[in-house]
């Protein structure tokens, strides 16, 4: 931060406040549709009774995952935005933090499942005494993380119907209203195959609930659980499973909520522009002592330097110098458009499916 | 004109032939002038540039043109106009001189129409399953998630006779979604915001 005397000041004036771009609530899209590792079978269900013997089947309509943040500005302004959440980012809590802990009595050290240590492994050593179940309950989650190796000796497998292969992955998104009907059970199921031997594999798969759940389509606010199982049937032939994670993938909401009050725009309250003679170096604040009714601090938007001065826009960045207020506007706008069109185009992109 | 809040709900100033109402009954000119705002076919407001001071006109002190506030903008009583101020002179702006290098900023005021506040609204995971016009669609959409400054009359979206077996498009904003709905229309349309505020689809079958 640079400490300007006043004496240097030789300009000041204030700037148009822009409100075009503010943002005064956040909706990070975390996934638009289904993602990583497709289930071979999914559908929702829907509960018209206690205990429904006979549940509807209905397609799966998927509710996006998101996280939205809203500004105590909102109630004023009321713009809001959603944007795709920055690439690279993991949204989800890590194994070890996840909420409860694998349910199994079937695996050796089952606690090595989610301690997030690449060294440790959970281990059904001998599938022709018996196969295995772990689950979890603990919390609502969106998909989930296996890293396992299947070996079976040579002979006849015993497999699930439908999936065709020896383990397979449950989850159930539970969406429910006290004791009122219909509710939403979402049931999705993954294959999970034998490995080469030897070979680890390491599968993601992302899961959402149903749209029909949410208050726009049923008005009533769903009570949302979820239930996450890892089976693996036993064999008439030997064989091991070994598991180094598994474990549901449950937002990191702390993490989603910095990034979404990051994105924040709102109004700059008294934006300036300070001709300061010299060169000042760039920084996030200055402040400008013996400035008349006190010293001055600001939040630096842009920097400009010409011959001998610098140019400093304060909580709002103007228009370059030399260039009119209504040329950049016009740029400004222009931009805006092709933002939108781009934004258009890429919608299916968005909420697509990601790998 | 009117200017009103940022939801529409609290009118803060009436100003008429650019003199504007104070506290105890006084009056003063608050509004130097105006550009003629731009306004197209069938009627959606675009930009309206306004010239004046942001010192007067509220209790406590400051002006009526802040950030994103609603404007109406009446010629002979007539509304032409309807939008948020997207560009504003900060708060107790005296308005400018003959001789103020910075009167852009001293004294402009920019509005544009009542679209940005559409585009400004995102829908949620509204499904539609089953047979429904496309105006039912297009109303309900505006109703639930519009901006609260918006107006959203049933008596703008008349039955088109177009009905959609299943829509839904969660994430999107209003203004594209509606945009997409009208692309549905064998013999095209559109909508707009018209001089009121009110969200309007214009379509006339062949």
């Amino acid at each position: 931060m640079a400490t300007i005397p006043y004496a240097n000041v030789i300009d000041h004036q204030i700037l148009p406040v822009d409100s075009k771009d503010i943002v005064t609530a956040v909706r990070l899209v975390i996934a638009g549709s289904l993602a990583g590792a497709e289930p071979w079978n999914r559908v929702t269900r829907q509960l018209n009774e206690p205990g429904d013997p006979e549940p509807e089947n209905l397609n799966h309509m998927w509710l996006p995952i998101t996280y939205r943040h809203e500004a105590a500005e909102h109630a004023v302004y009321g713009c809001e935005r959603a944007m795709a959440l920055p690439e690279g980012l993991n949204p989800f809590l890590e194994p070890m933090d996840v909420p409860g802990d694998p349910a199994s009595g079937d695996f050796t050290n089952v606690e090595a499942m989610n301690d997030g240590d690449p060294e440790t492994y959970a281990v059904i050593a001998d599938l022709g005494s018996g196969g295995g179940v772990v689950s979890y309950s603990a919390a609502k989650c969106y998909g989930f993380r296996l890293t396992y190796l299947l070996n079976l000796g040579a002979g006849a497998r015993t497999t699930f119907p439908g999936a065709g292969t020896p383990a397979e992955v449950q989850l159930q998104n539970i969406s429910s209203y006290s004791s009122t009907y219909p509710a939403y059970n979402l049931l999705a199921r993954w294959a999970i195959p034998e490995t080469p031997e030897y070979e680890w594999r390491d599968l993601y798969a992302v899961m959402s609930f149903d749209a029909r759940s949410q208050p726009e389509n049923r008005d009533a606010v769903p009570t949302e659980s979820s239930v996450l199982t890892f089976w693996v049937l036993g064999q008439p032939v030997s064989g091991q499973l070994w598991v180094r994670n598994f474990y549901p993938l449950v937002l990191d909401v702390e993490q989603l909520a910095e990034i979404a009050s990051a994105q924040v725009r709102l109004p700059a309250q008294e934006p300036r522009r300070v001709t300061v003679e010299g060169f000042v170096p760039p920084d996030q604040e200055h402040t400008i002592t013996g400035w008349p009714g006190g010293d001055f601090t600001g939040r630096v938007a842009q920097h400009q330097h010409d011959l001998g001065k610098t140019v400093i826009d304060f909580e709002q960045a103007a228009s370059p110098l030399g260039l009119p207020a209504d040329l950049v506007e016009a740029e400004r706008a222009r931009r805006s458009s092709n933002r939108s069109d781009i934004a258009t185009a890429a919608y299916p992109l968005l909420m697509g499916q990601r790998q | 004109m009117r200017v009103s809040d940022p939801t529409n709900t609290e009118l803060l100033a009436e100003i008429e032939n650019g003199v504007g109402n104070l506290l105890d009954d006084q009056r003063e000119v608050i509004l130097r002038g105006f550009d003629p705002p731009i306004i197209t076919p069938p009627g959606a407001g675009k930009l309206l540039n306004l010239y004046g001071r942001n010192d007067r006109g509220l209790t406590g002190g400051g002006g009526p043109f802040g950030p994103r506030n609603i404007v109406q903008f009446l010629l002979d009583d007539t509304p032409v106009f309807w939008g948020p101020i997207i560009t504003s002179p900060p708060a107790r702006s005296p308005g400018a001189g003959p001789f103020d290098q910075d009167r852009d900023a001293l004294e402009r005021i920019t509005c544009v129409g009542g679209h940005q506040l559409v585009t400004d609204s995102v829908i949620g995971p509204r499904l539609f399953e089953e047979n429904t016009d496309v105006a039912e669609i297009m109303r309900d959409l505006c109703e639930r998630y519009a901006h609260p400054a918006l107006v959203v009359d049933e008596a703008n979206f008349l039955d088109t006779g177009q009905v959609l077996g299943i829509f839904y498009s969660p994430e999107r904003t209003l203004s594209d979604t509606l945009d997409v709905l009208v692309g549905t229309l064998p013999d095209g349309g559109r909508w707009f915001v018209n001089a009121v505020g009110e969200i309007v689809l214009a379509y006339t079958p062949a």
